[in-house]
């Protein structure tokens, strides 16, 4: 277990360098390392790697670990291996919360901030109804609380966007919710990091609430754990990471729900070592798609989210018809 | 613990009016029909669910007023069954007993949590099985992991609700025999049983749980008969509340008094079709 964790650390850090030299203009990668630790050298090469393709790295990268940590925190919450941010319309609420954001014209450090508040009140919304009437969650109403939530957020940002928003403004915010990291400069990246950071600890510190969790509600409540206040904050956390990535990438859907599924079979079990290995493991997913939005046709770029969406989609339904049978056979 | 009276959201109580206790050492059954409200009962005295009015209460604290941690190394509860992580094993479930012992950030085991961990095992004739996960666990083996989980959280009381529902005679008569051991370590055990023979074995005191006589309608359930087996294990009483004809009989091999349930009753025949 611990040389498969050491190669998943091997295998970011490779993506990484790959992600770093390939694209419009191909650098070897002894010279992109050179790049980046020298400020002399060709500044054409030192301006793509280190202006560009370094905060778009490290973009893609945060993106990806909150999103599947997400998706990890959201899982267990629910009890149920469907659960994402994307999925349950906690994505869709941060991104109403940055649109209006944008539309008002705060500055860029305060929008994970409108993201979070967006996220946690639609997250709270798919909660109550997903828990209404029964003991625990169920499945197939967070799913469809999390559909309803989405369409009305979006109908929301279009018709705020042809309301108040100037023409430019709103093809501004159309690309940012397909979902691209194009463009992201460090002063967006830094605060969002820090959002990323805190919600990455709180996750870390709740493994053993996680762990109790796990074995239902009541049962943990006899052991001694306080159930509301452990699932509030730990949800606090899950939207917090999620509404960070929005506000860096728009909707990005589905890396939530494909990477602790993979960390899952690849890693084994354990929930710091989970939480670990899902969000590298949603890193490299993200790393990878952006590497084949940049590349797979020259001079032009597809939206990160629009790549993600045909790489989960199918994955989500294999695991739907898969997971339906299981629910029908309890 | 004594007096409670509880009712769900609704006007009607589930069950109301019930004054029982229990003291470290004495196993209380619980007795009655389906619905009758056996379980919220149980609820109510594993703090589950509050009641609506009335209180529980250990050495004189209502347990309502007592910190969950506090309340959990007092009370320990077995649910009926456990929707259980599969992945899981009977090691790592047994382990998170210990919980109300340790530190909220930490989950690293003392000697001493090791050594309570691997007498709970033992007890439970767990030991060799510790590896397992638990979806490859029988029925029995699963409850008695349910049970090691609840030693692991040394308390002087342990709920159980119908420990021995869904288990074969030979795994029934195990729950019943860790439940006598536990006795004999001066831990209270309430636990909702369905077997009037396994009651009857084992309880210093039952209390019979069953709705009112006007079927058909919601009424509250409270307890109608409690003492020791000899005072409410009789035949008018049972077959009243459970509605069956029942053959006494005396085992003089075991030594034993057995129930045999032989018919519906006739009365309640009359009830049902003079109702429809």
């Amino acid at each position: 277990m611990f040389v498969k964790f050491i190669a998943l650390i091997l295998f970011t850090v490779a993506i990484m360098l790959v992600n770093l030299c390939l694209g419009d203009l191909t650098v070897a990668p002894l010279e992109a390392i050179q790049t980046l630790f020298n400020t002399g050298g060709n500044s054409e090469i030192h301006d793509v790697i280190v202006g560009i393709r370094l905060p778009r790295l490290l973009t893609a990268f945060v993106v990806g670990l909150a999103l599947a940590t997400s998706g990890y925190l959201l899982q267990a919450l629910s009890r149920n291996d469907l659960a994402d941010p994307y999925l349950t319309g906690v994505s869709s609420g941060a991104a109403v919360g940055v649109a209006c954001a944008m539309l008002l014209k705060f500055d860029f450090q305060s929008i994970p901030f409108f993201a979070f508040v967006g996220g946690i009140t639609a997250s709270f919304f798919v909660a109550s109804i997903a828990r209404g009437g029964g003991h625990g969650v169920s499945v197939a109403k967070l799913l469809l609380a999390g559909i309803a939530l989405s369409s009305v957020a979006g109908a929301l940002i279009t018709l705020a966007m042809t309301t108040f928003g100037t023409q430019l403004m709103a093809q501004g915010l159309y690309l940012w919710l397909l979902g691209g990291i194009s463009g992201r400069n460090w002063q967006e990246l830094i605060p969002t990091v820090c959002y990323t950071a805190v919600g990455l600890i709180v996750a870390f510190a709740a493994a053993k609430q996680l762990n109790l969790l796990a074995l239902g509600e009541e049962t943990a409540s006899s052991l001694g754990l306080n159930v509301g206040r452990s699932q509030l904050i730990i949800l606090s956390a899950a939207v917090l990471l999620a509404s960070s990535a929005v506000a860096l990438s728009g909707m990005v859907g589905f890396v939530g729900l494909v990477a602790p599924h993979l960390s899952r079979r690849l890693f084994g079990r354990g929930v710091r070592l989970q939480l670990l290995c899902s969000g590298l493991t949603g890193a490299i997913l993200v790393l990878f798609s952006d590497l084949l939005a940049r590349t797979l046709s020259p001079g032009q770029e597809l939206p990160l989210g629009t790549l993600m969406a045909l790489i989960g989609g199918p994955f989500f339904i294999y695991l739907l018809s898969y997971s339906l049978d299981q629910v029908h056979s309890h | 613990m004594s007096y409670a009276t509880k009712s769900n959201a609704q006007a009607v109580n589930i069950i109301e009016h019930i004054n029982i206790s229990l003291e470290p050492g004495q196993v209380l059954a619980i007795q009655g029909p389906n619905g009758s409200g056996k379980s919220t009962m149980m609820k109510g005295l594993a703090r589950q669910l509050k009641p609506s009015c009335g209180t529980i209460s250990i050495d004189g604290q209502n347990i309502w007023n007592m910190n969950i941690l506090d309340f959990a190394r007092q009370v320990a509860y077995v649910p009926q069954s456990l929707e259980t992580p599969n992945e899981m094993t009977v090691n790592e479930l047994v382990r998170l007993g210990r919980n109300p012992h340790q530190n909220w950030w930490s989950n690293q085991l003392s000697k001493a949590d090791i050594a309570t961990i691997s007498s709970a095992l033992d007890r439970c004739g767990l030991t060799r099985l510790g590896q397992k996960k638990l979806n490859e666990l029988s029925g029995g083996e699963k409850q008695r992991a349910l049970i090691a989980m609840a030693l692991a959280q040394e308390p002087h009381f342990i709920l159980m609700d119908e420990p021995t529902a869904n288990l074969d005679f030979r795994y029934q008569l195990e729950v019943i025999a860790i439940i006598k051991e536990l006795k004999e370590q001066k831990i209270g055990i309430a636990t909702i049983l369905h077997d009037l023979n396994l009651s009857a074995r084992i309880a210093d005191t039952i209390a019979l749980v069953a709705g009112s006589q006007t079927a058909g309608q919601t009424t509250s359930s409270t307890i109608v008969a409690q003492g020791t087996p000899q005072e409410v294990l009789k035949e008018d009483l049972l077959r009243a509340v459970f509605a069956v004809e029942l053959a006494f009989v005396h085992d003089s091999k075991s030594n034993l008094d057995l129930y045999v349930p032989i018919s519906i009753s006739i009365d309640s025949e009359n009830k049902s079709a003079s109702q429809t």
